[in-house]
């Protein structure tokens, strides 16, 4: 069923125009309803709630907005005047903030109702705010008396057209059981600490009369107030493939690269470098970035390590011609500076967003585990990636995505995201081998999906010119493992002493 | 001053039409089922009556058969409410039916109906239910 069809005809959405919250909620809460927030204290609530309110009379509506218990509105508005959304202009015209604590306390839950009914009609509000529903669950005699004043509010504020949000303490509170089977829709803020930084994230828990996005989506409060990221896999990787010429091969930039895998990459492709640290991974994609600029195919570089600075540095080493086309902007850089609070749906979202704004046909992203550090569910980074991966071949993308192996040397080549190898259209192994107490770079291509590929292990050496790949490295044995070890004497064919002694004699001039 | 009678077995409902009823100036009296209103009709002799389709004891068919099998009650006007699009479809044809206002609705549409059908409520009493 698609999303429209499950929509109820006659029901309007409202739009809360909180960045994510309306695709997490497909499209806005519905007109009428009454929708419950609940979180510890300093999850957001009333940030989001006065974000709601602001947004909302942006349209040109009103908004009431009440509190029950909880901070004083000059210290509220105060609090809220550092945020792009708050506009003071708005404050007491198209948002009346008002305080149902006195009558509550007085007059009990039909008191604040009364009190509801006669300011959301004088007010003409279409928008309703209650901040502090504990407040109201507390002076309720029962369950029952709480639940009879959600639904008769429920019942006026559908009559009059006005859809009421309401913000509450945390989800484990016995009284709050009763409201939350009352609402239409129910939301979790939560927050909790990973390494020095706090993962904040929104789940719909329930929403009644539409499908949303299930499960937990992180989002941030910044200077724009509240951005909420929806999961990547709940919304891109879908998408048909749209590159126009999809077996058209794409140059590295490194003739002897695209001889073995058959001309080059396939331009709506992943492929990843795969290689321990050193080995040459962010040459050999900037060498096909570079590539790419030759050929007008604008290219972006997308990395968490090298500052911009220390990569033009480093491409001033690689020849003029890469460093020209850094400067100029034909190769486009993005760089993420270290931080414990970064939202790997965020960056993803900007990444898409750069790529259809600037028609990106090469991408680079140097080093996957700037992602993979800022998962606090380690679960999702199969599903991350594979959503990402398919979306960039809708787009018709060339990407390449290095991936550090952990050792240096050794028997094995672990791959940390499970399922990373399997989403790879092609996999270019680049290693490090220890032979004759030397060190030898070695490049391989491990995987090329729908092509043949030369599946001979070159020897690779970087100079001034970027890479070079000599012919196929036959002289060990073992060299994928990274244990590399010369053929025993014994096991080659003896030659004759007189050859040897020439051949001694040639090596020695 | 103008009576509307109102019937729902949605008691939140009936409080909060009543309420809003009366701050246009009506006099409004409520039953919570078919069967209760249709007593009511009798005793209050409604200018209006707003009533609901599904209801316990004797649903809204029952209530406007039983109104206009009354002589006097005849002509009064029926505003039927229901969440089923199928029941106004119905009950308008057979039951000579003032308007239907299909569940949800807002609360301007049934005061624009009700003006339509008797005038406005009393503006003094009105101002002072304000």
């Amino acid at each position: 069923m698609s999303k429209n069809k499950s929509k109820p005809m006659s029901l309007q959405q409202l739009l809360t125009r909180v960045p994510g919250l309306d695709a997490i909620s497909n499209g806005g809460f519905y007109r009428g309803g009454i929708y419950l927030f609940q979180g510890k204290p300093g999850a957001g609530k009333t940030i989001l709630g006065n974000q709601i309110c602001f947004g909302h009379v942006a349209s040109g509506e009103k908004a009431l907005f009440v509190t029950l218990l909880t901070e004083s509105h000059g210290r509220m508005l105060s609090h809220l005047r550092c945020f792009d959304f708050f506009d003071s202009k708005q404050v007491g015209t198209s948002i009346k903030y008002v305080s149902g604590y006195q009558v509550l306390e007085t007059e009990k839950l039909p008191g604040l109702l009364a009190f509801l009914r006669t300011t959301v009609r004088d007010s003409k509000a279409s928008l309703l705010v209650i901040d502090g529903l504990i407040t109201a669950g507390s002076v309720a005699e029962s369950d029952l008396e709480l639940k009879k004043f959600i639904h008769e509010l429920q019942v006026f504020i559908e009559l009059v057209g006005c859809t009421a949000v309401m913000f509450t303490g945390a989800n484990g509170d016995a009284e709050q059981y009763a409201v939350r089977t009352m609402v239409d829709g129910l939301v979790d803020l939560t927050f909790e600490r990973v390494g020095m930084g706090i993962a904040r994230s929104m789940e719909v828990v329930k929403l009644r009369g539409g499908s949303y996005l299930m499960g937990r989506h992180r989002f941030e409060i910044n200077d724009r107030g509240i951005t909420v990221y929806p999961r990547i896999e709940t919304i891109v990787g879908n998408s048909p493939d749209r590159s126009t010429n999809a077996r058209a091969r794409l140059s590295w930039g490194i003739p002897s690269l695209d001889q073995m895998m058959g001309g080059g990459v396939y331009p709506a492709s992943v492929t990843m470098l795969l290689g321990s640290s050193g080995s040459g991974k962010t040459i050999v994609g900037l060498s096909c970035l570079a590539a790419g600029a030759r050929e007008k195919e604008p290219g972006l570089y997308f990395g968490f390590s090298e500052t911009p600075a220390e990569l033009l540095r480093h491409a001033e080493g690689l020849g003029p011609a890469l460093s020209r086309q850094l400067r100029s902007k034909q190769i486009e850089l993005i760089w993420q500076p270290p931080s414990d609070d970064r939202i790997p749906d965020e960056m993803a979202e900007r990444l898409i967003a750069v790529i259809r704004e600037r028609g990106i046909r090469r991408l680079f992203i140097d080093g996957i585990d700037g992602f993979k550090h800022f998962f606090f569910d380690p679960d999702r980074t199969g599903n991350f990636f594979s959503a990402l991966c398919n979306e960039l071949r809708a787009l018709g993308v060339a990407t390449l995505l290095s991936e550090e192996t952990q050792d240096l040397f050794g028997p094995e080549i672990r791959i940390p995201v499970t399922r990373l190898a399997t989403m790879m259209d092609n996999i270019v192994l680049l290693r490090h081998v220890e032979l004759r107490a030397r060190l030898h770079r070695l490049i391989s291509v491990m995987k090329m999906r729908g092509a043949e590929t030369d599946s001979a292990l070159r020897e690779f050496s970087i100079g001034e010119h970027g890479i070079e790949i000599s012919p196929t490295f036959d002289s060990a044995e073992a060299i994928l493992s990274g244990l590399a070890r010369v053929y025993p004497v014994a096991t080659k064919p003896a030659l004759p002493r007189a050859k040897r002694v020439r051949g001694r004699q040639r090596r020695l001039r | 001053m103008k009576t509307i009678l109102v019937i729902d077995d949605e008691y939140a409902l009936v409080e909060s039409l009543t309420d809003l009823l009366e701050e246009e100036g009506y006099r409004v009296v409520s039953a919570a089922n078919g069967k209760d209103g249709l007593t009511r009709v009798v005793k209050e002799n409604p200018d209006l009556i707003i009533t609901d389709f599904m209801m316990p004891i004797a649903d809204g068919l029952e209530l406007v058969r039983g109104v206009r099998a009354l002589p006097t009650f005849q002509a009064v006007p029926v505003v039927m409410m229901s969440a089923s699009n199928m029941a106004g479809m119905v009950t308008n044809r057979r039951l000579n039916l003032s308007a239907f206002l299909s569940k949800p609705f807002q609360v301007d549409e049934l005061m624009s109906i009700v003006r339509k059908l008797i005038g406005k409520g009393d503006s003094a009493k009105a101002a002072a239910n304000k």
